[in-house]
């Protein structure tokens, strides 16, 4: 006789494969100088170091930008793959501002 | 060729017309984006944003942002491009009308006008919808 899977069996495989598949990750970013406002996709996010979850499923380029007063402006692009060959050499995202001459 | 041929002929050619129209339509998806544009104080700074470089078309259908007070452009961005190119130029305003003195037609210009240096993006249909141009002065 053929036996179909447990439906909790099924529900966990199911949630396995979306895991595997998931582009979610959590980041530590820091922005010198300290007084540095971050920005993700156009939204402040806070100052200095923050903690971020990027979500490639809803957008698989992450624009993450750092500014503050008296220092250039500073713009990256991420994608999920960028990122994670980053993150094989680096424990976190380090946005160091330039002075205005 | 009879009557019954000739209507049958028209028919198809004006389906074949519709049919090509609409894969015209439906081959240049566009999507809503929101620009906006702040200086290094976080400020909002008075801008044109421009698509893939139509100045023109940019001015006209007033694509500014921060001109009487702290917003955001809503614009529809056709790709006919995996990329499209976006230009955020700063603008002049009149100190007692709020209102652009003129719109330029260059980044060069924008840069002589107000001493910012405009901001550039290549944006993809399935970029974040927020875009953000954080403008720094020319010294």
């Amino acid at each position: 006789m053929n036996r179909l899977p447990h439906p909790r069996a099924t529900t966990l495989a199911g949630l396995a494969f979306l895991g595997a598949c998931s582009s979610v990750t959590e980041v530590g970013i820091v922005a010198q100088p300290k007084v540095a406002s971050i920005y993700i996709n156009g939204e402040k996010q806070g100052s200095g170091k923050r903690l971020y979850v990027f979500d490639f499923d809803k957008h698989p380029r992450a624009v993450l930008q750092a500014t503050a007063y008296g220092y250039r402006p500073h713009t990256e692009i991420w994608t999920a793959e960028t990122l994670d060959k980053h993150l094989s050499q680096f424990a976190k995202l380090e946005i160091i501002l330039e002075q205005e001459r | 060729m009879g009557p019954q041929a000739h209507h049958r002929s028209r028919r198809s050619l004006f389906a074949a017309v519709g049919l090509s129209l609409l894969a015209a339509c439906a081959g240049t998806p566009k999507r809503t984006f929101y620009f906006d544009a702040i200086d290094t104080e976080e400020k909002p700074v008075s801008c044109l944003v421009v698509i893939g470089d139509d100045w023109d078309g940019a001015a006209t259908a007033s694509q500014i942002v921060n001109v009487k007070g702290d917003d955001s452009v809503r614009i529809e961005v056709p790709f006919d491009a995996p990329e499209v190119s976006i230009i955020c130029a700063a603008i002049r305003t009149n100190a007692t009308t709020g209102e652009p003195d003129s719109l330029p037609t260059s980044r060069s210009e924008s840069t002589e006008a107000t001493k910012f240096v405009a901001g550039t993006r290549r944006l993809r249909v399935d970029d974040a919808p927020k875009v953000l141009f954080i403008l720094e002065r020319k010294y």
